[in-house]
């Protein structure tokens, strides 16, 4: 494309109504209501508005056209449409490369000095309109499109149509300066990103991250390599890949995220963005990595070379749990559920998602716990299973609230951490309540700090080995009282409880955990091995072949269950369940599926999705650890995601 | 229509460059962006041009000595005007509300002959919505700019008719005889607060509800009635609410014998004749009140004793305001989640409820649409790569929301599964199984869709055969066959099948004797599941707290068909469950953010807790004899408040 027209000027409008096309540019400044709030001082409104002032003066000049100009259809205080007749050639040319213009808006210098940086949101789309000369009565569905499109982000953004792009480039893709972006609920349903501002909106928002959240950033810096990347510019994927990696490693304390997942998810993709031909990268089209890694013979040459290949099963395996994990941090993470959206802001937290780049959920949820510990300094009206799981939330999103939330925890140690003031559904007095509400709390006390809470660790600890004879293959009798959920549900809350506590532990320790005595290992052991005798014999009596049992979904809800077992010591009785589970899982991540499908949540309940996730993420995080301390690594782990003895750190 | 600033009614334009006192009214056509993007001609787009001048004429001529410099801005389909109220002693406020009334009052009138001509005989309606507040005011409309005006422009209600939403400083400002007109409804992604003019909501509800009618969808019209009962009794007008409640009766009485087992509808009809009942003959020195919230008005001390001389109506009233509250919930946002199954039966249980897809930007109609795309890529045939369990959901889904012929196609696939028990499952995406390797749960939701087609007799038959031709070799177990192949819990398995046989039952379907037996055998194995998972987990005999349990209250719906048995144990279950359920909807008291919650934490629980309690109900209605019933379901009818065993 040619450089500016400096003297350029735009076709006329039509003298009288008529239908043309134009090419419409749209220009908002993002979250403008937020500068102007009820009864705010005459200074202040004043210069925000004078501001505003500065942005509309700022568009007309870089649109090359003057006030209140034919071509201006509206503007509206913090935004408006500028609309060009397309009957002259190189409109939509000079259109785009004006709003490129548009988006280096100059900070506002404030009266004391400081500067306002307004965002704002450009977006260009070209298409019919019924013009007419009053301004008020011209008409387009490709204007209505432009002005409602809201592509998430809350720094400058340039969104193009995909008939813009064609009519820029023809058939060519143009991936250094596009990349793909799904709107759902929009009659579009897909749009194009300028790359180069989606770049400096992810750096800058890693610049306002980085002191506060290393795990945000490390995110981030993943998102922009991955972008970068894209984009052909392999030494900035490189750079940024490198500074994921950096982030990561300055996490603390690891143990509250999936930190050895995420750590080896990171180092992949640093070698991807290093050593990928250009004939692998233009296999991702759109950006779309999982269409790469499924791509078949050059991915595999790739794999091949920087082998050995079954490392980079967890690559696509990561990527996959990535696209389910922006399904939730969507709608599902602030649904008006009580403790499944907790779960689900939880996970995402632990990943390092990004709080408010994906649009506002996840720190709209957890702006939804502060307002609901208002009332009475708990969660749904004190139960310590979503208190537990809420204070989770606030710690890993460094909030202070979340003290207030422990000092409540730490007072339950009397009912045990099993305690919900008000069941009023299932009749249960306060205190009848099953162990996996203690596990929550346990959690919390780790997330919160082992060395600030090792009492009320030791004591919610107790609450599990109180050092009562049972039967094989069943559990403690303090275990199994009061429980109203299934088996499997319970399992699910308490076995990667204890994995948390051990590699919370064990962090910086050089060798075997240490955390629990051996008795308590070996009630561990036990129930662990009573939890797949409960599979098999539910999969017995559904009639399923001894190799089929693991299809329970109560199977593939415990699959996090059983990464304990790998810490202590995985149950023979499991092997086969968990051995079907990872195959499954490794086959889904390599398969192919259509755009609709890839925008649901793998399985049709969002809790079991969570549950399963989680699992695989926390089998990761296990088998990463045995790794690293040199231990064996059980075959269907190592067959599902390829994680051996062997480290990708010779290639970074 | 304009006059000079010196006779107007409305205040002078304030000096430039100031801050200045305005009351705003914004005004913006429903579904614009539809229309012009039903422009495909030269032709159309200029019929939407002479509908939106049209509009524009109309909204002008409607305000009383219009000035030029009212009008902020117009863009196509809508604008903003802006009143000047800078003299507190002026009722700018109040007039301003006055020409919001004079243009929704004016919509029949602006939609003469000439907009039906060139819109398809559909009338266009307008969001009106007004605020109050400060703006810098200067003389470039573009450049004026306000907190109040931002607030405003983001209210919308969500149904294709005019209505006038404004903020709470419009609100303040009106004197006090006219706050009377207003209500306070949740709009938005949030579910905020905001005022509405009760007469546009009226009339909006009652507009939805004719077109729901003019479709034959009397379910639908009824539901809309009922809300329009609320809305009246909300601002106090008993009378009002009266009327659209016998309304609501009519609307259910209509609805053809051969199509109400679709829906809950005796629970439904029950449910506006109990709220009949109470309103034309319960305590009359209540009605007087507005009742914004309809759970606190049942909880008074004075309805808690009428109720107790009208068990049925009251137990009616209490449980039933406490489903549609959850329901809401799940019409606003769930029902469209990312998820498949889930969705698609929260769907449906909105669908049998009556719940109107007919509303804009609304979650059940965009669900509805999903499953047209998915068939699309499924061949036409299926959902969710060939899955039996999921297509007969959608099936049932697309009969109920009037869509014949997409259901038809899914039927037909559902019909050619009758060589493998209707059990199918392509979708191998996590699995490695066989197709047909799936428990005979996957075939429920046929069962369902077959009774919902109605006319396919045969095929219904065909399917409860599956379920029930087989013997089972060990008395009070769950049937063997039901549960071959099953991944989901034992528990779950009946919680498709069992209710899908009352659904067969309601449908019109005759059980055989030996078939009946079976039932009650089965109805037996679930409670003895139950209990053996009970004493597993505790030191007293309650498996009624079990979640299992909980979730299978419409199960046990299958012990009311007469001549199927309901053993001591599972009576004693339900009546558990159903206790519990009284004592969560009993509880209005709990908080507001509880109130906003589903039940449970669970979604796909939520719903199977609320169909399972709306199943008991429709049982317990429709009973020829209710004499005849189980204890529980007579005490229903008999006494206020279940007390549970």
């Amino acid at each position: 494309m040619a450089d500016l027209e400096h003297d350029w000027s735009w076709h006329e409008n039509p003298p009288k109504e008529d239908l043309e096309a134009f090419v419409f540019v749209t220009v908002d400044v993002i979250d403008s209501s937020d500068l102007f709030y009820e009864d705010m001082p005459d200074y202040d409104l004043l210069e925000k508005a004078a501001a505003m002032n500065a942005v509309y003066m700022h568009v007309i000049q870089c649109l090359g056209v003057d006030p209140d100009s034919e071509w201006e259809w509206n503007w509206a205080g913090d935004g408006g449409v500028f609309a060009f007749p397309e009957a002259k050639a190189r409109t939509l040319e000079n259109v785009f490369q004006r709003a490129i213009k548009v988006a280096e808006l100059a900070p506002f210098p404030l009266r004391d000095g400081a500067q306002l940086n307004l965002q704002l949101r450009i977006v260009i789309d070209r298409g019919n309109a019924y013009f007419h000369v009053n301004r008020g009565l011209r008409r387009s569905a490709a204007l209505n499109m432009a002005s409602k499109l809201r592509v998430p982000g809350k720094r400058t953004s340039l969104t193009i149509t995909e008939r813009v792009r064609k009519k820029l480039y023809g058939d060519d893709e143009k991936r250094n300066l596009f990349k793909a972006i799904p709107v759902p609920g929009h009659p579009q349903k897909r749009v194009l990103g300028y790359v180069p501002f989606m770049r400096a909106a992810l750096e800058a928002e890693i610049a306002a991250v980085q002191a506060k959240d290393n795990a945000q950033a490390a995110h981030l810096s993943y998102r922009l390599g991955t972008l970068n990347l894209g984009a052909s510019d392999k030494e900035g994927a490189v750079a940024a890949f490198e500074q994921a990696y950096r982030f990561i490693d300055e996490i603390g304390p690891k143990h509250r995220y999936y930190w050895r997942a995420l750590h080896e998810f990171y180092g992949l993709w640093e070698i991807v963005a290093r050593h990928a031909s250009d004939e692998l990268l233009r296999k991702a089209h759109g950006h779309d990595w999982l269409a790469m890694m499924r791509s078949g013979f050059v991915w595999e040459l790739f794999t091949r070379k920087h082998g050995p290949p079954e490392r980079w099963r967890l690559l696509v395996q990561m990527e996959l749990i990535m696209e389910q994990l922006d399904i939730l941090a969507g709608q599902p993470v602030n649904e008006p559920v009580g403790l499944t959206s907790l779960e689900v802001c939880l996970l995402l937290e632990r990943v390092g998602y990004a709080r408010r780049w994906y649009g506002t959920a996840l720190s709209e949820r957890i702006e939804r716990i502060k307002e609901e510990m208002r009332n009475d300094h708990t969660i749904d009206e004190g139960c310590t299973i979503c208190t537990g799981f809420a204070a989770s939330c606030l710690i890993l999103d460094g909030q202070r609230e979340a003290d207030t939330l422990m000092e409540w925890l730490r007072l339950r140690e009397e009912e045990r951490f099993c305690y919900r003031l008000h069941d009023s559904f299932a009749d249960a007095a306060p205190h009848e309540h099953a162990v996996h509400y203690a596990a929550a709390v346990l959690q919390a006390f780790l997330d919160h700090g082992v060395a600030a809470n090792d009492l009320y660790i030791d004591r919610a600890l107790s609450v599990f080995f109180e050092g009562e004879e049972f039967d094989e293959k069943t559990f403690p009798p303090s275990w199994r009282r009061w429980r109203n959920t299934t088996v499997y549900d319970f399992s699910a809350y308490v076995f990667p409880t204890f994995t948390r506590y051990i590699l919370a532990n064990v962090e910086g320790a050089l060798d075997r955990p240490s955390a629990l005595s051996s008795e308590q290992e070996m009630l561990l052991y036990r129930t662990l091995r009573s939890l797949a005798h409960h599979l098999s014999e539910d999969g017995k009596s559904a009639l399923l072949q001894v190799a089929k049992r693991g299809r329970v979904y109560g199977a593939r809800e415990n699959v996090g269950s059983f990464a304990l077992g790998l810490l202590i010591g995985l149950p023979q009785e499991a092997v086969d369940i968990l051995d079907y589970n990872l195959r499954r899982f490794a086959a889904y991540a390599e398969r192919e599926r259509s755009e609709a499908h890839r925008q649901r949540t793998i399985d049709s309940s969002i809790d079991r999705s969570r549950k399963m996730i989680e699992g695989w993420l926390l089998q990761i995080e296990c088998a990463l650890w045995l790794r690293g301390h040199k231990k064996a690594i059980p075959d269907p782990v190592f067959e599902c995601f390829g994680i051996s003895a062997v480290t990708s750190e010779d290639d970074r | 229509m304009t006059s000079s600033t010196e006779t107007s009614m409305w205040q002078a334009d304030p000096l430039p460059n100031k801050r200045s006192d305005f009351v705003f009214l914004a005004v913006d056509v429903v579904g614009h962006s539809k229309l012009v993007a039903s422009a495909k001609s030269n032709l159309r787009m200029t019929q939407v041009h002479q509908i939106l001048t049209h509009v524009k004429e109309v909204v002008h001529q409607t305000i009383p000595d219009y000035r030029p410099t009212f009008e902020w801005d117009w863009a196509g389909d809508g604008g903003i005007f802006a009143f000047p109220a800078n003299d507190p002693e002026d009722p700018t406020t109040e007039k301003v509300l006055d020409c919001a009334i004079s243009i929704w009052r004016g919509i029949p009138s602006m939609n003469d002959s000439y907009i039906l001509e060139r819109n398809g005989r559909e009338p266009v309606h307008l969001h009106i919505t007004m605020g109050r507040g400060e703006a810098y005011y200067v003389v470039d409309p573009g450049l004026r700019r306000s907190h109040a005006l931002n607030g405003i422009m983001k209210l919308k209600v969500p149904i294709r008719y005019t209505t006038i939403l404004v903020s709470a400083e419009i609100i303040d400002d009106l004197p006090a005889n006219r706050h009377a007109e207003f209500i306070r409804i949740p709009v938005g992604p949030e579910k905020e607060f905001v005022h509405a003019h009760v007469d546009t909501i009226d009339a909006a509800l009652r507009h939805l509800g004719n077109e729901h009618a003019r479709q034959g969808e009397m379910v639908e019209s009824a539901h809309c009635s009922f809300r329009v009962a609320a809305l009246n009794l909300s601002i106090g007008k008993q009378a009002s609410a009266i009327q659209a409640l016998q309304q609501c009766i009519q609307q259910m009485d209509a609805i053809p014998s051969g199509l109400r087992h679709r829906y809950y509808w005796h629970t439904l009809r029950g449910f506006y004749a109990a709220w009949l009942q109470f309103l034309t003959e319960g305590p009359q020195e209540l009605f007087a009140h507005r009742w914004e919230d309809r759970r606190a008005l049942l909880d008074l001390e004075e309805s808690l004793g009428w109720f107790c001389s009208h068990a049925r109506t009251g137990n009616l009233l209490v449980h039933m305001e406490f489903i549609l509250e959850q329901l809401d919930l799940l019409a606003h946002r769930f029902v469209n989640d990312p998820s498949g199954l889930t969705s698609l039966e929260t769907c449906l249980l909105l669908l049998r409820c009556g719940y109107s897809r007919r509303v804009e930007n609304y979650a059940i109609r965009e669900r509805l649409q999903r499953i047209e795309a998915e068939m699309n890529e499924n061949h036409s045939r299926s959902v969710d790569g060939d899955c039996s369990l999921c297509t007969g959901v959608a099936a049932s889904c697309l009969l109920l929301a009037g869509n014949e012929q997409r259901a038809n196609e899914l039927l037909y696939w559902l019909e050619s599964l009758q060589s493998d028990n209707y059990v199918r499952n392509g979708n191998t995406d996590y699995e490695d199984t066989p197709q047909g390797a799936h428990a005979l749960h996957y075939a429920s939701t046929v069962l369902c869709a077959f009774a919902d087609r109605g006319s396919r007799v045969r095929a219904r038959d065909s399917v409860k055969d599956v379920m029930l031709e087989k013997e089972w070799s060990v008395p009070d177990s769950l049937p063997a066959h039901w549960m071959r192949y099953r991944n989901i819990s034992e528990f779950e398995v009946c919680g498709y099948i069992l209710p899908a046989l009352v659904r067969y039952h309601l449908a019109g379907g005759v059980f055989k004797d030996e078939e009946k037996r079976r039932c009650s055998e089965a109805l037996a194995g679930l409670a003895k599941a139950l209990g053996k998972e009970s004493a597993k987990v505790r030191t007293d005999e309650t498996p009624e707290r079990l979640y299992g349990a909980r979730e299978n209250v419409g199960s046990f719906a299958l012990g009311l068909v007469p001549g199927v048995e309901l053993s001591a144990e599972s009576e004693k279950i339900v009546r558990h469950g159903l206790a519990r359920f009284e004592y969560r909807a009993r509880r209005p008291d709990a908080r507001e953010a509880t109130r906003r919650q589903t039940l449970d934490s669970n979604t796909d629980r939520t719903r199977k807790f609320l169909s399972g309690w709306l199943l008991q109900w429709e049982m317990i209605l429709q009973a020829p004899n209710p004499d005849t019933l189980p204890e529980y379901a007579r005490d229903l009818l008999k006494k206020f408040g279940l007390q549970r065993p």
